[in-house]
């Protein structure tokens, strides 16, 4: 099945989710996410650290006012107490937290989204759906434990757990499959949004491939034309060095007409105006005595 | 009335061809190609990691060549550097020769004479490349900005949760079930409320989903809102982590490029200064035996001199205009 890239997208993009009867009263959703999307795509382009600070500070902010909210507090009821809570969470985290710790702490809290939201589909999904998204969480967690005792690199821990998320998001969307009819056709549109996936995830990997496979055969083919300039260029410069030696060695004759001839040759060839060499007895005559 | 009667027909057609299909088989095929669909999925899967690991071994394989060809212009750099080191010497000491040939030349002619002869250093400005470390640095930083993103998307998702309880209360109530089972839609008020947040929140408490009076607001985010605000932010991420990565190994292919380049001129200019160094030594090594040998004749009076010695100051002349002409030459001449 042709399943491209651009409609995989489209199916997850909350523009197909607002056409849909569900999507209509998603207005400030899509207004959120649009923000959020448009604040990143600027923020990839910044070297500016005080910028990824703002984000970073932003997201604790949320998350630890979200945890007031839910211990049943409304925004009004705030204490100066609470605010003072909220304002150390976000400079432990976004602040004085450097940015490697940054990273376990937003793949920590998708472990924990993930555990989460594969409990609130038990009732809805199948049971290996919801194996799945715990597999996943697992996998975030495994993760988690090999990048902190530096068995793999930051950044393949990032890409990695980004995959690991992305999945179980996608899984988790799919499982309301169910609103839109038969089990049969839930099935087929989990099994569709999943093959989506892993087909996307096969392409960006296998452009990937050929790109670095076509630069480096670019230079094994660049080493082996530069290796052939070298060695013609050498070729090249011997040749003159030869004619060199022998100019040299004649000029330096020990028949003294020999040399006087040679020494003219030598000259010129070294690059003296013809008009500067001695090449007869009367132009040394006319050198020493006028 | 004619409209009407078509579209009678046409609801009539519908009826009879719905009522021709076979459910069942259509519940088969739609299982059927539910497997191929997973079958594919898990061929794409192998797939996938295949590239991965081929992409991780050639990206390994790239950063080894730009850390060889950093070490091997430099070390070239260095060769060029001491034979130029080495020339400077040459011609130093070829000045001296030069000196002394117009000294002997000038006890005997006439009017005073100049072998012009002035020569500069041969330099060439070391370059300084990005090695793999500022590279794999770079790429750090454009993944940790990613996973910034994907955070922040999450935390728009709980904000919408919250922020939109009317939106909610919609989705949950029109197609929510309750953690009982019960469709949302049928309860009311207090219950209604509690079950459509609870289903948008991660399951009540009863039933052990915690939801968000467990006062871990990261459950507000487990329903479609949230999978779908945070999903879309995570594709984000990623693809735009693959755009950097992409860039960065675009550069640092041609930063390789870049280096061999200039590794090659170097190893160009180091055999230039070579033959240079041979052919100025030559010459020196030959003028200073020929001036030993004409050193007798200082101060004679030319007029006196024999046809051989005349001719051996003019060879002694003619070999110092080259050896002045040599110390001119400059590299790429």
């Amino acid at each position: 099945m042709g399943i491209t890239l651009d409609n995989f997208i489209q199916d997850l993009c909350i523009e197909q989710l607002m056409k849909s009867p569900v999507g209509d009263k998603l207005q400030l959703a899509v207004h959120t996410l649009e923000t959020i999307q448009a604040h990143f795509c600027a923020l990839s382009d910044k070297q500016n650290e005080l910028d990824i600070t703002g984000m970073k500070a932003v997201t604790v902010l949320t998350f630890a006012m979200l945890k007031k909210l839910g211990e049943g507090k409304k925004t009004s009821e705030l204490t100066n107490d609470d605010w003072k809570d909220i304002a150390k969470v976000v400079s432990d985290y976004a602040v004085l937290a450097d940015d490697r710790l940054y990273s376990v702490f937003v793949f920590r809290i998708f472990e924990r989204y993930l555990l989460g939201s594969a409990k609130m589909i038990e009732n809805i999904a199948s049971a290996d759906t919801s194996d799945s998204i715990r597999g996943l969480a697992e996998d975030l967690h495994r993760k988690s434990e090999l990048f902190e005792s530096d068995k793999i690199s930051e950044t393949a821990y990032i890409e990695d757990c980004l995959w690991i998320c992305l999945e179980g998001m996608i899984k988790l969307t799919a499982s309301t499959a169910f609103l839109s009819g038969s089990k049969e056709v839930s099935g087929l549109v989990q099994a569709l949004s999943i093959y989506g996936f892993e087909y996307g995830r096969m392409i960006l990997y296998k452009k990937e491939q050929e790109m670095i496979k076509e630069y480096l055969e670019g230079q094994h083919q660049l080493d082996d034309e530069l290796e052939k300039k070298y060695t013609e260029f050498l070729s090249e410069l011997q040749e003159q060095a030869a004619e060199f030696r022998v100019l040299i060695d004649n000029a330096f004759a020990a028949d003294f007409r020999e040399t006087y001839l040679n020494s003219a040759k030598l000259a010129l060839y070294a690059g003296v105006p013809e008009s500067e060499v001695l090449k007869t007895d009367e132009d040394t005559d006319d050198f020493f005595l006028n | 009335m004619a409209e009407k009667k078509y579209l009678e027909g046409l609801k009539s057609s519908a009826q009879k061809a719905a009522a021709s299909i076979d459910m069942n088989v259509i519940k088969e095929k739609t299982a059927g190609a539910t497997e191929v669909m997973k079958t594919k999925a898990a061929e794409a899967k192998e797939a996938a990691v295949s590239a991965k690991e081929d992409v991780v071994s050639r990206l390994t394989e790239l950063d080894r060549m730009l850390q060889d060809s950093i070490t091997e212009y430099n070390d070239a750099y260095t060769l060029m550097n001491d034979k130029g080191v080495q020339l400077y010497v040459e011609r130093s000491r070829s000045m001296d020769t030069i000196l002394f040939a117009e000294q002997l030349v000038n006890s005997i002619a006439n009017r005073p004479k100049s072998f012009d002869a002035e020569f500069e250093e041969i330099e060439s400005e070391r370059r300084k490349f990005t090695d793999s470390c500022e590279y794999a640095e770079c790429e750090l930083q454009e993944a940790r900005k990613a996973a910034a993103g994907a955070g922040a998307g999450l935390a728009a998702g709980a904000s919408v949760a919250f922020m939109a309880p009317t939106a909610a209360m919609w989705i949950a109530t029109t197609f929510g079930t309750a953690s009982t089972g019960t469709a949302i839609s049928t309860l009311s008020g207090a219950a209604a409320t509690n079950a459509a947040l609870a289903w948008l929140g991660g399951g009540t408490i009863a039933a052990g989903g915690g939801g968000m009076a467990a006062g871990n607001a990261l459950l507000a985010l487990a329903g479609p809102v949230g999978w779908t605000i945070a999903g879309a932010t995570l594709l984000s991420s990623i693809l735009i982590f693959a755009g950097k990565k992409a860039k960065l190994n675009k550069q640092k292919n041609e930063e390789i490029q870049s280096i061999k380049d200039n590794t090659e001129r170097i190893r160009e200019m180091d055999a230039e200064i070579g033959a240079l160094l041979e052919k100025t030594a030559g010459i020196r090594s030959g003028l200073n035996e020929m001036l030993f040998k004409a050193f007798f004749l200082s101060g004679a009076d030319y007029l006196s001199l024999s046809a051989e010695q005349k001719q051996l100051l003019g060879a002694v002349v003619n070999n110092t205009k080259a050896m002045a002409a040599m110390l001119g030459k400059t590299i790429g001449e």
